[in-house]
């Protein structure tokens, strides 16, 4: 399987360099700023600090969970390798499917691993210098981008192979975040409706009251999630490898 | 490997698609051969290779390579064989060495010091990137990839189209050094009959998805022969013993199939000899009969 794993980092080699340098540049700003809240010029001034502290988790959180976020994608290979002819040719030597389809799975969860890796790293980094560590909560948070990140990536190379055309799968892709999106809107929608708007209610507290009761499911759910895509994905492009004709 | 005698055997394989038919074709390429595969753009070639490779499925009839059912010992059979196309299969951005280490997890039997050695033999640099290859290259580079892995049979899809007669002579003179092992077949599927007659044993002519004709390179050229006679004279042929015939302003070109037949029964008549490529031509058209 080396050698498929090998091909594949070939080709998406640039595009992973460039997403972990922006990446490593945002978490650079993020621990600078965070040292400058308890040290530098930020210090000095109190409202900053505190607003800045009531979102410390888009600086926890953002620059590992947009490396998980953009390494779903790994620059293309799946449809470098219908352009290219090499999935024709693999079809014309003794490559099975299954190994096939496994080494593409592998490449993409070894690719997310390495993002979750970045991602503990930081997040120990950042939690170190402003002494409140990492908690299990964050963890949990953390894992389940992760998890939610195999899922989606795994089930956008099952199109590939199924449908062989970005197009059709980038219209799935985009249908299926817009219903996602649509029905989030429509779920805070009903929880803000709840909203007294003659009260000052800060919003981040509210929803967090709000959804306090599934939290705790997100994590068994994106493992639930990984689980069902990662056999749906190798199953169904198993399939359309061995069913495809031409 | 059991012994065989053919290294492919095709018997009544027919496929139909909307508009096309490949019609209960039969031939064998007997093992240490090189068969010509003969026929227009759109004859049934490609189809014949696709369903070869199990890319396509058959309606009916069997295939059998190295002795072995195509689609039955699928993984089996595409351990021992290779298949060159008219365009390259491996991503632009890589080059030869990366390529080595990618086919090795591909083939079992990959032998990087074969691949190397052709390479070399080649010329062609280990480090560019293949998207920088013109199509001679990319060509050469497909044909030592095809023979590093120790297939015992190798076709070939019209590998040889658009490349220049120097490139096409080192091509067909590594198909010669391949078919010294006798273990080794070829299957060379070509428009291009000039290459055919080089270097084939066999060839089987293709068209409209039906086998015209099928055996030896040498007596299928010295069997045909062309008869080039006036306008009288034509009139006087049997037409059950033409193949089609060329119009001319100043008589006839006339395709016979049995040569020595015919030249007993026109004695008056010179017949030429004639080559692949008229004798394509000629069945080609052999429906209108008379063509110009």
């Amino acid at each position: 399987m080396k050698g498929l794993l090998y091909k594949d980092l070939l080709l998406s080699r640039k595009y992973y360099i460039v997403v972990f340098l922006y990446c490593l540049l945002f978490a650079l700003l993020a621990v600078l700023m965070r040292i400058s809240m308890i040290c530098g010029n930020l210090a000095d001034n109190k409202e900053v600090v505190e607003s800045l502290t009531r979102n410390m988790y888009i600086l926890r959180y953002t620059p590992g969970a947009a490396m998980l976020i953009a390494f779903i994608n790994d620059g293309g290979t799946d449809y470098s390798d219908i352009r290219s002819g090499w999935l024709r040719f693999s079809r014309i030597t003794a490559l099975r499917p299954e190994k096939l389809v496994g080494a593409k799975l592998v490449f993409k969860a070894s690719a997310l691993t390495a993002a979750l890796i970045f991602s503990l790293a930081y997040m120990i980094v950042f939690g170190l210098i402003g002494g409140d560590g990492i908690t299990p909560g964050m963890l949990c948070n953390i894992l389940s981008v992760y998890l939610l990140s195999m899922a989606v990536s795994f089930l956008v190379t099952a199109f590939a192979f199924i449908f062989r055309k970005k197009q059709i799968s980038q219209m799935i892709c985009v249908g299926t975040v817009g219903v996602a999106g649509l029905l989030l809107t429509v779920l805070m929608m009903v929880k803000l409706d709840k909203i007294d708007a003659s009260q000052d209610i800060d919003l981040l507290d509210f929803l967090k009251g709000e959804f306090s009761g599934i939290i705790n499911y997100i994590l068994p759910a994106a493992a639930a999630l990984f689980v069902i895509s990662a056999v749906l994905s190798y199953i169904a492009s198993v399939k359309a490898l061995k069913r495809r004709e031409g | 490997m059991k012994d065989i005698e053919n290294a492919i055997e095709i018997k009544d394989l027919t496929k139909k698609y909307d508009g096309f038919t490949l019609d209960n074709i039969s031939f064998n390429v007997p093992k240490g051969s090189i068969m010509g595969f003969i026929g227009q753009n759109g004859a049934g070639k490609t189809t014949t290779i696709k369903l070869m490779l199990n890319l396509i499925r058959k309606d009916s009839g069997s295939i059998r390579l190295l002795g072995l059912d195509n689609a039955e010992n699928e993984f089996e059979v595409k351990s021992r064989i290779s298949a060159v196309f008219d365009e390259l299969p491996f991503h632009e951005q890589i080059n030869a060495n990366q390529l080595s280490v990618i086919l090795s997890d591909v083939f079992d039997g990959w032998d990087k010091k074969t691949y190397f050695s052709y390479l070399d033999r080649f010329s062609l640099p280990r480090k560019k990137r293949f998207g920088e290859f013109s199509k001679g290259m990319k060509m050469k580079l497909q044909i030592a990839a095809a023979l590093s892995h120790g297939a015992r049979l190798l076709i070939m899809d019209e590998a040889t189209t658009g490349l220049d007669p120097v490139v096409r002579n080192e091509i067909l003179d590594i198909f010669l050094e391949y078919l010294q092992d006798e273990e080794n077949s070829i299957l060379l599927s070509s428009h291009i009959t000039s290459d055919l007659e080089k270097i084939a044993d066999k060839v089987t002519f293709i068209d409209k998805g039906r086998i015209l004709l099928s055996g030896g390179k040498d007596e299928t050229v010295e069997s045909h022969g062309l008869i080039k006679c006036g306008k009288n004279e034509y009139k006087d042929i049997d037409k059950s013993d033409i193949i089609s015939a060329r119009l001319t302003d100043f008589g006839a070109e006339v395709m016979v199939s049995d040569r020595k037949k015919a030249a007993k029964k026109y004695s008056g008549l010179t017949i030429d000899d004639t080559t692949l490529e008229e004798i394509m031509l000629f069945y080609v058209r052999r429906e209108k009969g008379e063509w110009k």
